[in-house]
This record gives structure tokens, sequence and C-alpha cells, in this order.
């Protein structure tokens, strides 16, 4: 199936063109290695920059990613006016978010009009997420509004599902740590395919540290922030998210990749207090499990499992009481771009059951 | 020596005297209704070698209240205090000890009561009272932040500008720490180890605070709560961790009041906000019926976050010796201690359900023979631990002077 995938972020569009399937499909070579790849500032100019590449074969499938999907979107979908009409309508939930996402969908409708667009969400992962994990103890009418979401859920879930497919117990659904190694890292304790715990919050901010963002810090420290007169609560906002992470405690910045490499004593410093924190995600992920079959690591720095494997595994076999060097652990290296262009395969597949079905019945009516 | 223990509330002001080091207790009350004059008067209830007596009288401050108990307790030559001990909650960045107050010390106090703007100040003025009327009797301060100033680097930190967290001195604190001390000394002398090697994860739950604290090698490694008493678990009217965004979006709906919304999180959040009706773990395992699901809902949501620090906690401190239950949810909610340790076995944590549920007095071993952590419920008494830390601290000071 030939595939575009489109994933917005601050600074562009990155896209990949390519197609997915058999690994004899598959251009370049085995599995996801080839394809057209790079960062356009716009997708209106995604069509110049394919026909200077030569490259005017049909799409079958464009898919987007997007990071909100709210409890509406629990899979990929094919976007038609109905449901970006009710994707606009959670613009209230995530506004940045949903905005970001119109946009591209809109660009991408007027620059390929005759291809299917899918959506792949972050947050679909999550939507089964037990509601004693997404509460927080707010009052009600506050409480209800907002909960607790995962941001990485599109690497978590097939990470879990190829940690099961190659290591996971028989039988039974495998326990698994799920550890995204990405700008913003998360982890999620997953059950099968269901997540149970995961350490992101209402939005990225909270949960373990990342590039820029805080993660988890005392709520009255933002409420401090916000009542000091030389700095208010946008300028907070900025803070937390925008100037905090690795970039805040080094004071340059840094990427995952860099902090759980480098020697420097400063960075060290700053790898320590990740690690820790992933310690204590981990032993969330126990307790929640009741147990562990085994880690997966993915993420744009999933090459660096090791690293924290090496910190991670042999304090959870001592709490597990199991041999040191005895718990599986696997690094997913599918990236983002074969995840998602699976995703819009699938929402493709789903249309058409659908299509097939609705011909169905009313085969049947007119019997 | 004779150490009267003052606890000292908003509006009340509790004491104990305790005669160290054999902590017998000789007397011991509580002041209400210290402050402005409310529809009902002053009381004190007061108990001394076994005689209860109650008192009404008015008490316009602290002050007040101190002097009426100490002419109570100088009735009798047996229980004239030889030195006061004070609870203080937040020792900030300046106070990492417990210390005996001088004219030094004092003004810091000054610098750190805005910390823990409830509870410092009253005991500042209950401390300036003391000074002044009784300027001759040796004061100690007793931090509840003080045991986890050994809190390592990694845990206390925010990942914040680190010139940000600098100047506003934005870094994890831990409170309670006055009583997972003494559960932690209680714990190593129940279990015949010194303190120096335990092992520990101790559950404070109080039916108003809570907090858990990982302990290794006797001393705190993590606390629950951070740079204030509002971060962690699901309180009775606190709501424990929040993502930041939230915070500052409520912030933005209260138009800018950001004490509107620090008051919210810490008055009328936690089990409360959750239920509307009770901000009491107890009564949400008391009630059933139609108003059952959405408290039931709420006890979750409480038990799920002990539950998830718990598992944290059992990690870091590597192979714990011990899980500690202690205050009032802690050693008398059975029910509670069930729900946050059921299924841990693959942890090495097997509650017994029966001595679970028998209430045997304390402190007693709750786990069964095979589990390889210890669930034990203690008693906590921070007076006594208070107690103990400034009899350490007046007779390691009369040490050295001679």
């Amino acid at each position: 199936m030939n595939s575009l995938v489109l994933i917005p972020g601050k600074t562009g569009v990155r896209y990949w063109r390519g197609s997915i399937g058999s690994v004899a499909e598959v251009e370049g070579g085995p599995a996801f290695g080839g394809g057209l790849c790079g960062i356009t500032a716009s997708v209106g100019d995604l069509g110049a920059v394919l026909a200077v590449n030569h490259d005017d074969r049909p799409i079958d499938v464009l898919t987007i990613r997007a990071v909100y999907g709210g409890l509406d979107f629990s899979a990929p979908i094919i976007v038609d006016d109905r449901m970006q009409a009710r994707l606009l309508q959670l613009g209230a939930q995530s506004p940045l978010s949903v905005a970001n996402t119109t946009a591209v969908v809109d660009d991408a409708r007027a620059t390929f009009p005759d291809t299917p667009i899918a959506l792949a969400f972050e947050t679909s992962f999550f939507v089964g997420l037990p509601a004693r994990e997404t509460t927080y103890a707010l009052p009600s009418g506050i409480g209800q509004s907002v909960r607790r979401w995962g941001y990485h859920g599109l690497f978590h879930d097939a990470a879990s599902a190829e940690f099961a497919q190659v290591l996971g117990p028989r039988g039974r659904p495998a326990r698994i740590l799920s550890v995204c190694l990405d700008a913003s890292p998360e982890i999620a304790a997953v059950l099968g395919r269901t997540p149970l715990v995961v350490t992101s919050g209402n939005t990225p901010v909270e949960g373990l540290p990342g590039e820029f963002n805080c993660g988890e810090i005392d709520p009255a420290i933002a409420l401090a922030l916000a009542a000091d007169p030389e700095i208010g609560p946008e300028r907070a906002n900025l803070m937390l998210t925008r100037e905090s992470g690795y970039f805040g405690m080094l004071g340059w910045p840094a990427t995952l990749g860099e902090v759980l490499t480098e020697k420097r004593a400063r960075v060290a410093q700053a790898r320590e207090h990740l690690l820790y924190h992933m310690s204590l995600a981990a032993g969330t992920g126990l307790a929640a499990l009741e147990g562990l079959d085994g880690v997966v690591f993915s993420g744009r720095y999933a090459e660096h499992g090791d690293k924290v494997a090496a910190h991670l595994l042999p304090s959870i076999e001592r709490t597990l009481d199991m041999p040191v060097g005895t718990l599986p652990w696997y690094i997913c290296r599918t990236p983002l771009e074969a995840i998602l262009a699976e995703a819009g395969a699938t929402a493709m597949f789903a249309r058409g059951r659908a299509r097939e079905r609705m011909a169905r019945e009313g085969m049947e009516q007119l019997v | 020596m004779r150490i009267i223990v003052f606890n000292c509330g908003s509006s009340s002001l509790k004491y104990r005297l305790i005669d160290m080091p054999g902590e017998i207790e000789l007397a011991a009350g509580e002041a209400e209704r210290v402050g402005p004059k409310t529809a009902l008067p002053g009381c004190i209830h007061h108990t001394a070698l076994g005689e209860k007596e109650d008192h009404t009288l008015d008490m316009p401050d602290h002050g007040a209240a101190f002097s009426a108990v100490m002419k109570l307790l100088e009735r009798d030559a047996r229980l004239v205090p030889e030195a006061i001990g004070h609870r203080m909650v937040h020792g900030g960045a300046i106070f990492d000890t417990h210390v005996i107050v001088d004219e030094t010390a004092f003004r810091h106090l000054e610098e750190v009561q805005d910390l823990a703007p409830i509870h410092n100040p009253p005991a500042l003025r209950l401390l300036a009272a003391c000074r002044q009327l009784y300027p001759k009797l040796p004061e100690t301060v007793v931090f509840d932040t003080a045991f986890h100033s050994t809190i390592p680097l990694a845990a206390r930190t925010y990942a914040l500008p680190a010139q940000l967290a600098r100047t506003h001195g934005f870094r994890k604190y831990g409170f309670h720490g006055t009583s997972h001390h003494y559960v932690a000394q209680e714990a190593a002398k129940f279990l015949g180890m010194p303190l120096s090697e335990l092992r520990a994860v101790s559950c404070h739950l109080g039916s108003g605070g809570a907090s858990l604290c990982a302990i290794v090698h006797g001393k705190s490694v993590d606390n629950t709560m951070g740079y204030s008493p509002l971060q962690g678990l699901v309180m009775s009217t606190r709501s424990g961790d929040l993502d930041p965004s939230i915070a500052l979006g409520l912030v933005a709906r209260a138009q800018g009041d950001s004490r509107a919304v620090e008051s919210m999180l810490n008055r009328k959040s936690g089990l409360l906000g959750l239920t509307g009706v009770s901000a009491d773990i107890r009564d949400l395992f008391a009630t059933g019926g139609a108003q059952g699901e959405s408290l039931a809902r709420a006890a979750q949501v409480y038990l799920w976050r002990i539950r998830k620090y718990l598992g944290a906690y059992l990690l870091i401190t590597d192979r714990p010796h011990c899980i500690i239950f202690t205050d009032t949810i802690g050693e008398k909610m059975p029910a509670v201690r069930w729900a946050v340790t059921t299924g841990l076995d693959a942890l090495g944590v097997v509650l017994d359900p029966l001595k679970n549920a028998e209430a045997p007095p304390l402190p007693v071993d709750l786990a069964t023979a095979t589990s390889r952590v210890r669930i034990l419920a203690i008693a906590t008494n921070e007076e006594v631990a208070i107690a103990r830390a400034s009899f350490d601290l007046l007779a390691n000071t009369e040490r050295l002077a001679s």
C-alpha cells in the first residue's frame, strides 16, 4: 500500500512517502528502511516536493499524526466532513492540539483532494485507562472536565504488541512496562494492549521530565509562580513547558539521547534525576500490574534503551525476587512513520469492512 | 528531665509533659478555641497524673493559652517543666536539623514562617510568648521537614530552571517527618535491628494529611509531599498530585486569583472534592446504597494513589524489611491496608487477612509468615518523638558544654 505520512511539529511538517506491506514491497530495503522523507514548512508544498522527486504514484492513504482525540476517537479514522466536525468539537478540551490537527487536515484535503486521509491519535490508546487512574481529586465540575491521558499512545501500542509477539507469555495477556524514550519521555504499565497507568497527565507537562517540560512538580510551585508579580500565569506556563526539563537543569538544550549518554558531570546529574523518576514509575507499574513479564523501549531514542535497562532492570528484578539478568526486555525500533502508515492502512481496512457490511445489509434489506 | 511538648494548631494548643528519657507521660491536654472570641468560651481539657479536669477561660492568643497551661502545671512541683519542645511544620532550607532556640535561631524561624502559612506563624507566636514569660527555660524546635533533609539530590530536585529553583527555594522538603522517624525507630525495635539498617516504606495515613516515606538505612530518601504539603497522595481536602497545567488553568479561570486556587486545592479538593459530601475515607467505606457509586469511585482514587506510591517506594528501597502503617487511618482501617497491599505477592508483600481484620493491640505484624516484607501497624506518637529529639539535643549540648 502506497502511503504518505505527516507528522506536524513546531517547526514544520515531517513527511514520509513510501510503501508498507510485505518486506518485498517496501522500497529501499527491508522492513521500513526506504521511502522519501523530510520536513516541509507546509503541507501545501508537499505536492511540489513529490513532483520534484518524480514520485507521481497514487497515494492509497495519507495518514496524519494527531495528538489529541479525546474520548471520541479510540482508533484511527478516515477523515470526512462528519469526522472533521466531531474533531472540531474537541477544540474546547485541547485548543492548541485540535487547531493544529485541523489546520493540517484542511491543508492535506486541499493539496490531495482525491486521497483518503487518515488520522491516528496519540490519546486513543489511553481512552480505556481506568477511572481510578484518570481522575484528579478536584471538586466536581472541575474534576470531570479534566483527566489524565498519555501522549505516546502510538509508540506504546506498537511496542506492547511487538513485545507480546516476540517475548510475551503464551495464553495470557503480557504485563509490560512500556518506556517511550522521546523528547517528553513517558512510561506506561500495559496489560496486554490495555494501559493501567501512565506517567503523563492532563497534558504532557506532568510526568517524567522532558527536554523542555518540568514533569512532576508540586502544584503549589505553579501557583507560587502565577502569584509572583514578576512572573504571572502566562510566563509561568512558558517556564514550565519550554524552559524547564533538561534545558532548565543544564542551562542549554540537550536531547534525551544526549542526557542518556553524555559524560559531563552536570548532564550526569540530569540523567540521575531522570532515571530516578523512571525507577519510581517502574515501581508504580509493578504495583499496578501485580508483577511484570518484561520491559519494552520505543520512541525516537529507543536505541538508548540499553542504558535505561541497565539502570532499571536490576532493581525491578530484586523487587520481584528474580535472578538478575532474567527479566526479558526488548527494543522496539519501529519508527513513528511506520506505525502511522500501519494505522492509516488499518483505518482504510476498517472503512472497507464497514462499507462491505453496509452494502451487505443494504442487499439484505432489499431481499 | 521533664519536657513539655507543644503542638500548635491555628486555634488550639495540644501539650504533653513527658519525663525523659523514660518517656513517661505526666500530664497532657488541649486548649481549645484559642484566639478571637467564639460562641463558646475557650476551654482547657487537662489531665495530670491520671486526674482529669476542664477549665473554662478566654484565651485571646497562644501566649495566653500557654500561660494558663503553665499555671495548671505549676500547682504541683512534680509537674514543673524543665524544657519546652515545639513542633514546627516547615524548617525550609535553613533548618535541616532540630535546634535549641537562641536569638539567631529565632530570627531564622521568622524567615521561614511563610513557607507553612497555616502552621508556622502560630507556632512562632507561641515560641515568642514562651521566651518572654519563661526566658530561662530551654526551648527546642523540632521540624517535620528535618527528617527529610537526607533525601538525595535526584529525588529532591525539580526539573525547573536552576536559577529559578534556587531563588524561590523550589525543592522537595517533605513533611510528617517527626511521625515517619518515630515509627521507623519503633519498627526497628520491633524487628530487632538497628535503625541504621532499616529499609522501610512508612505510610502515615492521617484523617487529614497523609504521606508515604521511603526509608533506607533509617534515613528518609523520599516523601510523597514536596515543596509544600499539597503534593502527593489524595488527602481529605487536598488534591495531592496535579498536572501543573491544570493548576495554571484554574488560575486563569479564577481571573488570576492564585490564592483562591491554592485555597481550593488545599481545602475543597481531595476526598471532599470528589464526593462533595465527606472528607473522611471512613465515611466512604461505611456508606452504601444509591450514593455508594460516586463514593466508591472516590475511595478507589484515594486508594490507587497510595498503591502507586507504595509500588514506587518498594522498588527504590530495594527489598525493604517492612511496610509501616500509622496514624488514624493507617492504624485503624484494615480495609485500607488490605486494599493497598492486596495482589502484591510478586513484590514480596502478603497481608494476613485474618490478622489484619482482628484489630490487635499495636505494634503488630500483619504479614503472613511467608511474606518477604513485614507489614507493621504502629501507633505514631509525635509528642514522644519531639520529646526524644529535644532531650537528645539538650543532652548533647550539655555534654559538649561540660
